[in-house]
């Protein structure tokens, strides 16, 4: 598998760059990006960048952007298989209720974070399931992915839109954010960070669904890379996210650090499912005055939901990441 | 001759499903049954194309035969062993792709998780197992390298799906996105 630390960056990590206040694409030199992970000791990874096309000493843009785009196709095909959109819709159609009964018609925004191709919010769109006073938007830092998932969405005259940008920085913030495969690419503080910066006026709840981290997980992840993807890279970063995904009490520490106004909730919490049925998990995210009708909401599926206020002291007095440690996360969403 | 039947329709079973293969994961879009569908015919044609050689191959091996009839007797019985494990194998994925008709998500990602994607990794070593097992019984290497000819014509199916049809992710024309919202 060949991927020496849980710490060692994805390649979509390192070869792609953006200005954190313009979002203007930066250039990447190739032998910097190959000795990040030479140095990590990650010698595949490092031949992957090599092998990726150059002008002169800094990666070909397009050229990145193509393996991307290959690679999320591929993506795209993990979350079909292992179901995603009607995941995510089982846990949004509750609290859409829940957030409509008090919003007085005003629409609600559901906005995807690092949505790459836009796959979920495009799925949504598909399903009709949501209600017209719903809007679905994706944001992505890649211009790439959202000129495509905006063709894509038009080509099937899906009722959804997409934005170059930050998802904090929305005219209209969100209502709901999601993401899916984003989590484990914030390190150390930006993680309740991240969750910071979804306590915002307006904004009613997150779910963020990552890999659920079990013993079995990168085994799983190493097979489902190898039979279901052909893109080295795909395979490559597939194998590091699994190593890379937080456990259930590092994600509700985060939010009760970073978004103390929300209650934490996991969903499918790792220690209470079989990893062969948990292969995503979600952290919820809802505003506490919301929790009880949430719950009620989701019938028999909250029985599925962690107790909150967490009943287990090694949820609480968990430490946070190293707050030292920071990588940019300015990537897309890899599910 | 119930044999021959069989194997043949394994191989086509498998020549359409190698065909959705091939072409998941190359088209972004969200409704695409008729793609699919597409491919599935496109890897059974491939697949009749893949039995067409190896019949073709068959016949020659009979045509020059000291004794075809005791050639015939061993093809036979060669076929019957690579049945034993194709069978299995065939009758677990398909099951696992019946319960994929069950309207319960996470019934159908259990059945990815647990069956369809370790089969997917391991078809290439049961096709040549079962190219193995038909050879370590043959009294005539003929037989013997016509099951491993069979072998390598399925594991090609794939790829030359893959070649014509699905070498790229397929996209639709994109107008270069506008408008940033920055921090």
């Amino acid at each position: 598998m060949g991927i020496p630390g849980h710490d060692t960056p994805e390649i979509s990590d390192v070869i792609v760059s953006f200005d954190p206040d313009t979002l203007v694409r930066r250039p990447v030199e190739r032998d910097a990006a190959r000795a990040v992970f030479a140095d990590a000791g990650d010698r595949r990874a490092a031949r992957i960048v090599a092998r990726l096309p150059a002008r002169g000493a800094c990666l070909d843009p397009d050229a990145v952007d193509a393996t991307l785009l290959r690679a999320h196709g591929e993506l795209q095909r993990l979350s079909e298989e292992f179901q995603q959109g009607p995941r995510v819709l089982s846990l949004l159609e509750p609290l859409i209720a829940v957030i409509r009964a008090r919003n007085h018609g005003s629409p609600i925004q559901v906005v995807d974070i690092g949505c790459g191709l836009g796959f979920i919010i495009r799925w949504l769109a598909a399903s009709g399931s949501l209600g017209d006073d719903v809007v679905l938007l994706g944001c992505d830092f890649n211009r790439t992915f959202v000129a495509q998932a905006t063709a894509l969405a038009a080509a099937e005259h899906l009722d959804c839109s997409f934005v170059v940008g930050n998802a904090f920085a929305l005219a209209e913030p969100a209502t709901i954010y999601l993401s899916t495969g984003v989590l484990h690419h914030f390190r150390g503080a930006t993680l309740p960070t991240f969750f910071e910066q979804q306590d915002q006026p307006g904004t009613q709840a997150f779910v963020h669904y990552d890999i659920a981290p079990t013993r079995l997980t990168p085994i799983g992840a190493w097979v489902f890379h190898q039979a279901r993807m052909r893109e080295p890279l795909a395979r490559h970063d597939g194998v590091a996210s699994a190593r890379r995904a937080y456990d259930d009490a590092t994600l509700l520490a985060a939010v009760r650090t970073g978004a103390p106004a929300f209650s934490a909730l996991l969903f499918d919490a790792t220690t209470q499912r079989s990893p062969w049925l948990n292969v995503m998990r979600p952290i919820i995210g809802v505003r506490t005055p919301l929790v009880a009708e949430f719950r009620r909401a989701l019938g028999p599926l909250a029985r599925r939901l962690t107790p909150d206020p967490p009943r287990d002291p090694d949820l609480v007095a968990r430490p946070m990441p190293d707050p030292t440690a920071t990588v940019a996360p300015t990537v897309s969403g890899d599910r | 001759m119930i044999t021959a039947t069989v194997l043949c329709l394994m191989a086509l079973a498998d020549g359409g499903l190698s065909g959705f293969r091939t072409a998941a994961g190359r088209n972004a879009m969200v409704r695409k049954e008729r793609y699919y569908a597409t491919a599935v015919a496109r890897g059974v044609g491939a697949a009749i194309v893949a039995l067409g050689v190896l019949g073709g191959a068959i016949t020659v091996a009979l045509v020059v035969a000291p004794d075809p009839a005791e050639r015939y007797e061993d093809l036979v019985a060669a076929g019957q062993r690579m049945l034993l494990l194709y069978v299995l194998y065939t009758f677990v994925v398909l099951s696992a792709l019946a319960g994929l008709a069950i309207p319960r998500f996470e019934v159908r990602s259990l059945l990815t998780s647990l069956i369809l994607g370790p089969c997917t990794l391991i078809r290439p070593l049961v096709i040549m197992a079962g190219a193995v097992l038909a050879g370590i019984g043959a009294h005539d290497p003929t037989v013997a390298s016509l099951a491993w000819l069979a072998a390598l014509v399925m594991l090609a199916i794939e790829f030359a799906v893959a070649r014509l049809w699905y070498r790229d992710l397929r996209l639709p024309a994109a107008e270069p996105a506008t408008g940033t919202i920055g921090r």
